[in-house]
């Protein structure tokens, strides 16, 4: 993958995520990180990407912060969230930036269909791939969350 | 008046029921297509509108649509697809299959709202 295709991904998926969240939670994130980090949230909702270039996509966020996004999209006060609401949120903000990155993306060797999304949780969660494996990754921020976005491709 | 909706993420059904609630109308909800069909067999009379899926574990959005065009109970029961597929293929295949309107997520409340409005008409018509 060169830099350039490697830029303009990462400007597709960050993009999504953060106007999928400002559509459903009026929340607004700007993207703080461009550094590598191999680090996830306590919650991270995955999906395979199914495509010529098989991918995985990752949104993590810390567990206080998807109570805040369930809260913002539903009007739920934050202390009545419960452990499901926050993996379907999670599930869901994966499906709907997933969704509108098809719209963005140009290359169709990066296009793909989309699959069932899941939630892993934990603490210290990292991330191990080899060397030349491309690994888009994007901290956005915004004055109430921060959510953790990496893109895989192999 | 009353929306059947579809779809196997509790939160958007909370969501779309809230916006339900502001325009005056009760919901029927189902996570998944074969309990979309179980609900439309029990309470088919009572549902004014269908806002549906696509992507669903056991049965489709997609495959409830064709399924319901099929049935002579079901068939005049206006649907909504409210998806992430948002590819103008699968709006013209959701169309094609007798959707009457097709809404992609992510979606502001506003937008649904008019969305639902648009399907079923007026206050005056519910
Ligand atoms: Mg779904």
């Amino acid at each position: 993958m060169t830099i350039d295709l490697k830029e303009e991904l990462c400007a597709v998926f960050a993009g999504a995520l953060a106007e999928v969240v400002s559509t459903t939670t009026g929340l607004a994130l700007d993207m703080v990180s461009t550094m590598q980090d191999d680090g996830f949230g306590e919650m991270v909702g995955i999906m395979n990407l199914n495509s010529k270039n098989r991918g995985l996509i990752f949104i993590s966020a810390e567990e206080e912060d998807v109570r805040m996004l369930y809260s913002c999209m539903t009007g739920v006060p934050v202390e009545q969230v419960g452990e499901d609401d926050m993996s379907d949120t999670l599930c869901e903000l994966v499906n709907m930036t997933a969704g509108s990155v098809k719209l963005r993306i140009k290359d169709p060797d990066y296009m793909f269909s989309l699959s069932s999304p899941f939630v892993i949780r934990g603490t210290d969660i990292s991330m191990v791939t080899k060397k030349r494996v491309p690994v888009i990754s994007r901290m956005l921020r915004g004055e109430k969350i921060a959510v953790k976005i990496k893109v895989v491709y192999s | 008046m009353k929306l059947l909706i579809v779809d196997d993420s509790a939160v958007i059904r909370k969501v779309i029921k809230a916006a339900a609630g502001v325009l005056s109308m009760e919901a029927e909800e189902a996570q998944d297509g074969i309990e979309a069909l179980e609900k439309l067999a029990e309470c088919h009379r009572e549902i004014s509108l269908v806002l549906l899926d696509w992507n669903m574990p056991e049965m489709s959005g997609y495959d409830v649509l064709v399924e319901m065009k099929k049935n002579e109970k079901y068939k005049d029961i206006p649907v909504m697809m409210v998806t992430t597929e948002s590819q103008k293929t699968s709006i013209v295949a959701a169309i094609r299959a007798g959707a009457a309107n097709y809404l992609t997520k992510p979606f502001t409340t506003e937008e649904l709202e008019l969305k639902i409005i648009e399907c079923i008409g007026e206050e005056g018509d519910y």
